[in-house]
Parts: C-alpha cells; sequence; structure tokens
C-alpha cells in the first residue's frame, strides 16, 4: 500500500522547507549562545528549543542530497535528539533521572559534530542539533562543569549558525 | 468530576452517554483501515501481486483512497483526534492501554506528516527517489506500516477489553454505559 506513487493536488516545493530551516536554527542557536550567561530553561523555552532542534534536523534530512552518517547512526542520532523533547513535554518528573546523563551526551555528540566537520557538514549539523537538546538538561553544579558548559554552548550555537548561513549564501544545501 | 489524583475528569457527554456510540463509531473505521490493510497484506505477500496494483478493497475501486498523501495524513489525524476525544472516558486499566495506543498512533502520524511533507515539497528523505518516513530507513515500508498499525490495534482493543470488563474500582469511576455484566 505505502509503495504507491505519491500524489498531492500543489506542490509547494522546497521554499517550505527552508523557511522552517531558517525559523527553527536561530531558536537553537539563540539558547545555545545565551546559554554562556543564562541559567538552565525553564520547560516552555526547553520546549521551544529541543521542538526546534528536532525540527531542524528533519528539515535537513529532506535538504540534503546525502548525509555521510550510516543511516543506522542517524536514526539513533535523531531518536536521541527527539528525547528531551518528550522528556519536557510529557514526563518532567523524569528529568531529574537522566540529568546524569545530559552532559555525556552532549560530549559525545559535540565531538561527533567536531569530527565531521571537515568531510561531513550536514552529519556534524545534525549531531550539533542533538547535542543542543541535550544542552538544555545540563545544569552543573561545580565551576570547571560550568566553564566547559559555556565553552560547549557557545562553540555549538556559533556552529548551527555557520552552517545554516552557508547553506543559505550558496542558495540551498546542494 | 475527579474521583481521585490520577483520574481524568469524564465531562460533556461524549464521554459519559454517548461514549459507547462514539466509541463503536469510531471501532469501525478502525476495523474498516485495519482490514483494508490486512486485504492488501495478501494481496501482497500471499497473491504476490506488485505493490502498486495491491489496493486493498476500496483502493481498487477508488485508487486516489490509496495514492492520496492527505488521505493517509487525513486518516491517521482522524485516528489521532478519536483518540483524545475518547481518551476523557476510560478509567483505570484501560486508560493506560488506550494512552499506550495513543502516543504510538502519535509517532504514526508524525511519519505520515513527514511522507506528506516531502510529498509536498518535492524534496525525499536523504535524497530517497520516493518518499521515506524514519524507521523506513532501517524497516521495509509495506511491513513497518502494516506493523504500526498492528501495535496500535492491539493495546486498543486490550483498552477496550477492559474498559468493557472493568474491575470493580474501574467501574465506579466510569460514567458512561461501556461496561458489560454485573457490577
Amino acid at each position: 500500500m505505502h509503495d504507491h506513487v505519491s500524489t498531492v493536488p500543489v506542490l509547494a516545493g522546497p521554499v517550505l522547507l527552508y523557511l522552517m530551516l531558517y525559523l527553527s536554527v536561530p531558536a537553537v542557536a539563540g539558547f545555545a549562545i545565551m546559554r554562556i550567561i543564562t541559567p538552565p530553561p525553564h520547560r516552555k523555552d526547553a520546549l521551544l528549543v529541543t521542538g526546534a532542534s528536532t525540527t531542524a534536523f528533519l528539515v535537513a534530512m529532506l535538504l540534503v542530497p546525502e548525509i555521510g552518517l550510516p543511516q543506522q547512526v542517524l536514526v539513533l542520532l535523531l531518536a536521541t535528539g527527539i528525547a528531551p523533547f518528550a522528556l519536557w513535554w510529557r514526563t518532567p518528573h523524569l528529568l531529574i533521572r537522566v540529568t546524569w546523563a545530559a552532559p555525556w551526551l552532549v560530549a559525545a555528540a559535540t565531538a561527533t559534530a567536531v569530527l565531521r566537520a571537515p568531510y561531513d557538514l550536514p552529519g556534524s549539523f545534525t549531531a550539533a542539533l542533538t547535542a543542543v537538546s541535550w544542552l538544555t538538561l545540563c545544569a552543573p553544579r561545580s565551576r570547571p562543569g560550568r566553564v566547559a558548559l559555556r565553552l560547549t554552548a557557545g562553540t555549538l550555537g556559533l556552529a548551527v549558525v555557520a552552517v545554516t548561513a552557508q547553506v543559505a549564501s550558496a542558495g540551498g544545501w546542494l | 468530576m475527579t474521583t481521585h489524583a490520577g483520574a481524568w475528569s469524564a465531562s460533556g457527554s461524549l464521554n459519559q452517554r454517548h461514549h459507547k456510540l462514539a466509541l463503536n463509531l469510531f471501532m469501525f473505521v478502525v476495523l474498516a483501515h485495519w482490514a483494508e490493510h490486512i486485504v492488501q497484506a495478501v494481496q501482497v505477500f500471499l497473491l504476490e501481486w506488485p505493490r502498486p496494483q495491491a489496493g486493498g478493497v476500496l483502493g481498487l475501486w477508488i485508487p486516489w483512497l490509496v495514492t492520496s498523501e492527505w488521505m493517509h495524513y487525513g486518516y491517521a489525524i482522524i485516528m489521532l483526534v478519536g483518540f483524545f476525544a475518547l481518551a476523557r472516558g476510560f478509567t483505570g486499566r484501560s486508560k493506560k492501554w488506550w494512552k499506550i495506543a495513543l502516543w504510538i498512533q502519535f509517532w504514526h502520524h508524525i511519519e505520515h506528516f513527514l511522507l506528506l511533507l516531502q510529498a509536498l515539497t518535492g524534496r525525499n528523505l536523504l535524497g530517497y527517489p520516493q518518499p521515506m518516513s524514519i524507521l523506513q530507513l532501517v524497516l521495509p515500508r509495506v511491513e513497518l506500516h502494516l506493523f504500526y498499525n498492528l501495535i496500535v490495534f492491539v493495546p486498543m482493543m486490550v483498552a477496550v477489553y477492559f474498559h468493557m470488563r472493568p474491575s470493580r474500582e474501574d467501574r465506579a469511576e466510569m460514567r458512561c454505559t461501556c461496561a458489560t455484566g454485573a457490577a
């Protein structure tokens, strides 16, 4: 049944997708950069950021012809990125149980983003988005932890903006 | 009308005196859709029809019912709205199973939204030649959506069973006439 030819009466083209990307990235990057000086987010703010991050991730998967990451890894990355949104939305009482994992997931996703940046910009972009999602759950108590958080947040925010700016200036994700 | 902490308040006639009728109508639509999937599976796997030709029952008569992405998404939305609208009438064990089915259907609806978005924009996931959903990256399409409908259908039927044969505590909280048998 679902191998049919998909039909819709009107074709909107990729403009809608680029619009979604350009609207969601500022929310993600803005949160990441502001996290340098602001406290952990409230629930509504976290929902906005994680929702925007997930949206940007999906849009990137639709716009990019090919992402260098294996598909299974990509699905895992997406599921990991969606998890904070689901937690903030439906089970905020469970947040305290998973906050211990947040710094590690942010570190892993950020490392993936950094290591893949030279030759797989879309894959790096999606990893950075996942890292920002989990950043909403990070609230370090120690001074070194706060320093690491600020450095990571700033790096992620700038990276996401830089990739999106490059896409915009190139006229699309070619 | 909350009887104890955690119970959903059952307000409105839809979840009280009309709950049984509404649930019956909802189940009829769900079962009809499920039957279509079963027939298509028979056409593909037993009769070995080419997949584009396997239109179930109604799809053979009205092909756009199968080919239209708006139709697929519209059905997913209708089912989701039905889940949310009728949820307040469920209590106790049946409520728990209904919520499980609801949230699985919510994800199923997201997958269909993604397919619709690809059809509307002409851009497919990761440059594939046809629209793809997320789990379709790891599982084949026909089997995947058959699976989705199955994992929504089963907990829904469990919920309806517990709703029709509630425990004493659940029955005390019910405001509809769905329960069968003596209290």
